[in-house]
């Protein structure tokens, strides 16, 4: 029999940083190879790379920030949120709730109000996950991706029943939502320079919070167990849940982003979310857990999410999967590369021998 | 004795902050138990893992059987035979014994093994599950099968670091016996302990560290204060310390009543102990280990469930409360495994203080921490650098000035100097002492004599029950030993 056994490495911060680089730059090279070979073209290649340098990635450097952010806390903490996708729907459908069913947009602070009943629902939808986790054990991580498929089944009924819109011809979707509820964006591109600006003022925040108070301690050290959060005097059932609630929250107000600033109406729930509180996760563990560098490396996933679109635009032919199997297979081995700069592994024969 | 096995010439090592090891000069012979003792931080475990290629030295020679050589990694080092032990078992939690045993080994070493996890397990007298998974044994099975797995490579030196400190005294006396038995055909062991009694009992020479330099090298049959003078240098220290006469007895502070706790497999570990503590007390609790003292210290603060009785806190129930609101109410708590439960070892010293103390004004807290270094010192590269690489005693020390600081009115400790160096021993006793000036104090111990020099009254543990608490004019050596067995 073969086990697998993964040991850290115990790396100088320079020589992690200088492996972390060049296992990009190497991903990078291998993408326009692959690029290249299925599409035969130099054009494409540059077409797809052109999305580093467009201001387009603000509009993913936005939402990813602000859902990796919470799950940095999250994960710091051990708690395994794997429903961001799932709190980002739920707040989504709030928001619509919200900006279609209530007045409340037209008001000053419409949108702000509009955007923390989203955070209030994604928060709620992360409790019934923290909740079962704390009052009954259940594995959260599991109660959080099943959650997922029942957002999402919401999302869809809501669009292809009772919100169904009367000017969309039958398309599972509702009305857009009122032009007060909009996020405006600079002219020309598909980001709000508010939004950027929020993402970064609350990767800031979260930073504070988890390196200079004693929540953001307890948080670490309840990833070291929970005796010890409680013989410091503080109950870890109260961190878990804050912390957890808290990685629900910002999903949930980046459901109420994409709706105000991107989409500005609900339509199916995948295909709303579009993958990006799974993308979040990547974002948090290749950012190490640490906030600063939350929005750096938003940028750079959020790049390789628009190179898809650049794909598809530039290379006559590259359908949707194609451009999407691209950007997986470079996802992944940044991820994994990623991997094996903090770790290595070892693989040991072993047989099972009674004395 | 044949020549000399090992030898290191002006070895240095310098961390950022702390020159670790000062031109180290010392030889070990074929076929002897050299024990390397020194206080905490003295740069014991650092000689260590430079023979076993951990660290690489900044300076310095080392010879193996008179060939200069470089040790890169412990794997090099066990090609070398040289093979280490230490305090922590650095084992894969989640593989079994075998595959522990087996994992990294070659396989003409393998056929060996069963032989080794014989006569090891003859020697200590502990069986071993082969099948078991690493994490459901004790501690002292994981420190069994590191042995194994060290002894596994046939090494001609064996370094053992502190790897007595967590093991109960019958095993502990019978692994004296195996290390003696080891060197016997040709081969050495490194002896690395911060206790004296133990290194003059089991070497036939002691090198002592201090601040990183040798200060002397005896042959068997020293005086121990001799080594003590050599180890503690002006801080040369002798006895347990005295009480002060009269103790003034102030509030009731903690009343247990016929308390009875599980152990982890449903069995009763503690059953219908009754004492309670007052103001002004240091209530010592000792016994052989495995006695229930763990379970009773457990319950005590909340991290176990209590499964009858009652215990009442300054008048308060408290018996269903999680120990986070027992702290916030004035409790503290120092465990036996401090690097577990009571300080983070990826957080710095600031850090820890500022979750237990609950204040983040970083420069309030170093002002703290100085005003109790002074009392108990700790020897840190820097108060920044993680606890990850502080020595075993010095992470004691801070788990202690942690609980000192939060001006706890009931402070629970177990085993509070079992890692600590006599000099700093005696000084956390003291701490102690001034703790009950304005609170109480209970502390577990399996020192006999610690015991009797601490506590203000003392109880013993066995199977269970409690006997006493006794005065400490009630009781002595002799009747302690012998209800720790009755
Ligand atoms: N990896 C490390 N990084 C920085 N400082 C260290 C490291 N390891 C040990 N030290 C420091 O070196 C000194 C000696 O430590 P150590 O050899 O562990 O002492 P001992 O084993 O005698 O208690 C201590 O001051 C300790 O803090
Ligand atoms: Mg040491």
């Amino acid at each position: 029999m073969l086990k697998i056994v993964i040991v850290r490495r115990e790396l100088g911060l320079s020589k992690r940083i200088a492996l972390s680089l060049t296992s990009i730059a190497l991903c990078l090279a291998v993408s326009a190879l692959i690029i290249y070979a299925i599409t035969g073209s130099t054009n494409v290649v540059f077409a797809a790379f052109t999305s580093f340098v467009d201001l387009n990635t603000l509009r993913y450097l936005g939402t990813l920030t602000v859902i990796a952010l919470g799950l940095c806390i999250a994960y710091r903490a051990k708690l395994w949120n794997l429903g961001a996708d799932g709190q980002l729907v739920i707040g989504a459908i709030l928001a619509t709730w919200f900006a279609l069913y209530t007045p409340l947009c037209s008001s000053s602070m419409g949108i702000v109000l509009g955007l923390v009943v989203a955070a209030l629902g994604g928060m709620a939808w992360s409790f019934i996950a923290i909740a079962l986790r704390i009052w009954i054990g259940v594995n959260e991580a599991l109660a959080t991706l099943l959650l997922n498929y029942v957002a999402y089944y919401l999302a869809n009924h809501l669009v292809e029943g009772p919100w169904r819109g009367v000017a969309v011809h039958g398309y599972p979707e509702t009305d857009l939502i009122p032009r007060a509820c909009w996020i405006p964006c600079v002219r020309g591109y598909s980001f709000s320079p508010y939004i950027v600006a929020m993402a970064l003022l609350l990767t800031v925040l979260i930073h504070v919070i988890v390196k200079r108070t004693r929540f953001g301690l307890a948080v670490k050290a309840l990833g070291t167990g929970e005796a010890l959060v409680e013989l410091s005097g503080i109950s870890a059932k109260k961190v878990a849940l804050l912390a957890f609630l808290m990685s629900g929250a910002l999903a949930g107000l980046a459901g109420g982003i994409e709706l105000f600033e991107v989409q500005r109406k609900l339509i199916l729930g995948t295909k709303f979310s579009a993958g990006l509180g799974f993308t979040a996760i990547i974002v948090a563990w290749l950012a190490q857990l640490e906030p600063l560098l939350v929005p750096l490396v938003s940028y750079f996933v959020g790049a390789l999410l628009l190179m898809m679109v650049g794909i598809q635009i530039a290379g006559a032919g590259v359908g949707d999967a194609v451009a999407q199997v691209i950007v997986g297979v470079l996802l992944v081995s940044t991820l994994v590369s990623n991997f094996f700069v903090n770790y290595r592994m070892k693989i040991v024969k072993v047989k099972g021998v009674k004395l | 004795m044949g020549g000399s096995l090992i030898e290191l010439i002006n070895v240095s090592k310098r961390f950022p902050g702390v020159l670790a090891l000062d031109r180290v000069s010392m030889r070990i012979e074929v076929s002897e138990v050299h024990a390397l003792l020194g206080e905490n931080g003295a740069g014991k475990s650092t000689l260590g893992k430079i023979l076993f290629g951990v660290y690489a030295p900044d300076e310095g020679v080392i010879k193996v059987r008179g060939r200069e050589v470089r040790i890169p990694s412990p794997r090099h080092a066990m090609k070398l035979g040289i093979a280490m032990v230490s305090q922590r078992p650095q084992l894969v939690e989640d593989l079994t014994v075998w595959e522990n045993l087996v994992l990294g080994l070659g396989k003409d070493l393998r056929r060996d093994l069963y032989r080794t996890i014989d006569e090891v397990s003859r020697e200590l007298g502990i069986e071993l599950d082969l099948d078991k998974p690493v994490w459901s044994l004790s501690y002292t099975e994981k420190q069994m099968v590191s042995l194994v797995k060290s002894l596994a490579v046939n090494p001609c030196l064996l370094i053992m670091d502190e790897v007595t400190t967590y093991l109960p005294n019958n095993v502990r006396s019978r692994l004296y016996e195996f290390v003696k038995k080891f060197v016997e055909n040709g081969r050495s062991v490194l002896f690395i302990t911060h206790r004296i009694r133990e290194a003059l009992e089991i070497a036939d020479r002691v090198t002592v560290l201090r601040k990183g330099r040798v200060v002397a090298t005896y042959n068997r049959g020293v005086d121990i204060d001799s080594v003590r003078r050599a180890m503690f240098g002006d801080r040369y220290w002798n006895g347990f310390g005295t009480h002060e006469k009269t103790v003034a007895l102030g509030n009731m502070v903690l009343t247990v009543s016929s308390l009875t706790v599980l152990g982890d497999h449903g069995e009763e570990k503690v059953r219908g102990v009754s004492f309670d503590v007052r103001e002004g007390e240091i209530l010592a609790i000792t016994g052989i280990a495995g006695n229930g003292q763990r379970e009773l210290a457990e319950a005590l603060i909340g991290l176990r469930r209590v499964a009858r009785g009652r215990i009442t806190f300054m008048g308060i129930d408290i018996t269903r409360y999680p120990p986070s609101k027992r702290v916030s109410m004035g409790m503290g708590f120092v465990p036996d495994d401090v690097a577990k439960m009571s300080v983070s070892l990826e957080m710095n010293v600031y850090e820890n203080m500022a979750l237990r103390l609950g204040t983040t004004r970083f420069d309030a807290l170093a002002k703290v921490f100085e005003s109790y270094v002074h009392e108990i010192p700790v020897y840190t590269p820097s108060p920044k650098v993680p606890l990850k690489v502080l020595s075993g005693g010095n992470l004691q020390k801070i788990a202690i000035i942690k609980e000192l600081a939060s001006q706890c009115k009931l402070l629970i400790a177990c085993n509070p100097t079992r890692m600590l160096d006599e000099a700093s021993a005696h000084r956390v006793r003291n701490v102690l002492r001034n703790v009950a000036k304005r609170g109480a104090v209970i502390v577990f111990t399996e020192d006999v004599e610690e015991a009797l020099g601490l506590g203000t009254r003392i109880a013993v543990m066995n199977r269970g029950t409690i006997f006493g608490p006794y005065h400490r004019e009630e009781i002595d050596v002799a009747k302690i030993e012998e209800l720790m067995v009755s």
